[in-house]
């Protein structure tokens, strides 16, 4: 088995969410306003009720992690209907090459066992020479001072 | 094609025609020697972080049929250069997370809904204050000198000790549309942004060293040459 990347890395997140507000009609969400979506924390879900229908709300980074996994899901999802396909190929013929089907492609998906992930990207690297290069003299500005564009 | 072009018959003359524009690198010029004629990265900073300048807020479909592009091909829901935050694109079989940045590579084109089920994005690198030489490498990316890198300023969501931001053309990372749908789009390019952009992925996928051009030119001069 090949040792994993040095950049592989599983998360501590997992889709547990806690439920967050509830407001129990729109008009009730409506008066307490926008300040009512701060209630909406990081790993909460808040829950409107509007007549027959309930809606879920959650921050955009829950929302971003949940589509994330789900997205990952659905690619192990190949690798599972193999193994499921190979051990029927057993049960109804079980001999020698149909238990090294079976063998083989439960290897395959354990080693997938832990999702490959990567926390963010890189830092941004630059060679000595480019440094020595492009060194302002003076120029040491702090992010408070840099301009930023409105959006 | 244009009128005063003249006819193309032969294969020699196509790639003769086509020898000055498929690898010309003269927009990354233009772009050099605009920032070059700034006096200091101070200058450089003012013009290239004013609010509407590279960056702007993600253009909706709604606002462009408000001006009258309303044919069906002009729908969109995303924009080549847009800037997006998905947890669900991969780079060399890795799943980013942690609210990565990136820039839409694909064309808008290819973006329409159905169209393709996979789209190409380029990562988006912050430099924060904290990194060495950090200083150094704001003041690089201000003058575009990198080819593989092109200056964005620190957004309004960014961290507060992000000095920049940087998209990153070497190495493409890839999401099915499905689930770019579901991103957050946090801005759009400018038009000028826009082009800065084309221009940089233009220049890194058809670069040449001219002495490439003259091997493969070495190797070939017989080849369409009447006998």
């Amino acid at each position: 088995m090949s040792p994993i990347n040095s950049t592989t890395a599983v998360s501590n997140w997992s889709p547990v969410l806690i439920p967050g507000p509830e407001w129990r009609s729109f008009e009730q969400f409506r008066i307490a306003g926008s300040s009512a979506l701060e209630g909406v924390t990081v790993g909460s879900v808040a829950t409107l009720h509007v007549k027959s229908k309930v809606f879920r709300i959650l921050g955009d980074s829950d929302f971003q992690r949940v589509v994330g996994l789900a997205a990952e899901v659905h690619r192990l999802k190949q690798g599972i209907t193999l193994v499921v396909k190979a051990a029927r190929v057993v049960a109804k013929h079980p001999d020698r090459d149909s238990m090294e089907l079976l063998y083989h492609s439960a290897w395959l998906l354990s080693e997938s066992s832990i999702l490959p992930e990567r926390e963010g990207h890189d830092i941004f690297h630059m060679t000595p020479e480019e440094a020595e290069e492009h060194r302002e003299e003076g120029f040491n500005i702090p992010a408070s001072e840099i301009p930023r564009p409105t959006l | 094609m244009s009128e005063n072009v003249p006819p193309i018959r032969t294969l020699g003359e196509l790639e003769k025609s086509l020898s000055s524009l498929s690898h010309s690198d003269s927009a990354i010029s233009v772009i050099r020697q605009f920032a070059a004629e700034m006096k200091d990265s101070r200058e450089r900073l003012d013009v290239l972080n004013a609010s509407g300048a590279l960056v702007r807020s993600p253009i909706l479909s709604e606002e462009t049929k408000a001006l009258g592009f309303t044919e069906p091909s002009d729908d969109f829901t995303f924009l080549q250069g847009d800037v997006i935050s998905p947890e669900s694109a991969y780079f060399l079989g890795e799943r980013v997370i942690n609210s990565p940045k990136y820039v839409v590579l694909s064309s808008s084109c290819d973006l329409v809904p159905d169209r393709r089920q996979y789209a190409a994005l380029l990562r988006i690198k912050e430099i924060r204050e904290e990194e060495p030489e950090s200083r150094t490498k704001l003041s690089y990316l201000l003058k575009f000198k990198r080819t593989e890198s092109m200056y964005l300023p620190a957004l309004p969501s960014d961290g507060p000790d992000v000095l920049c931001n940087a998209i990153k053309f070497d190495g493409i990372c890839q999401i099915r549309n499905a689930d770019m749908a579901l991103s957050n789009r946090i801005a759009s390019l400018s038009l000028v942004g826009w082009r800065i952009f084309a221009s940089f992925s233009r220049m890194v996928i058809a670069r040449a060293n001219p002495r490439e051009s003259q091997m493969r030119s070495a190797l070939e001069q017989d080849l369409f040459s009447p006998h």
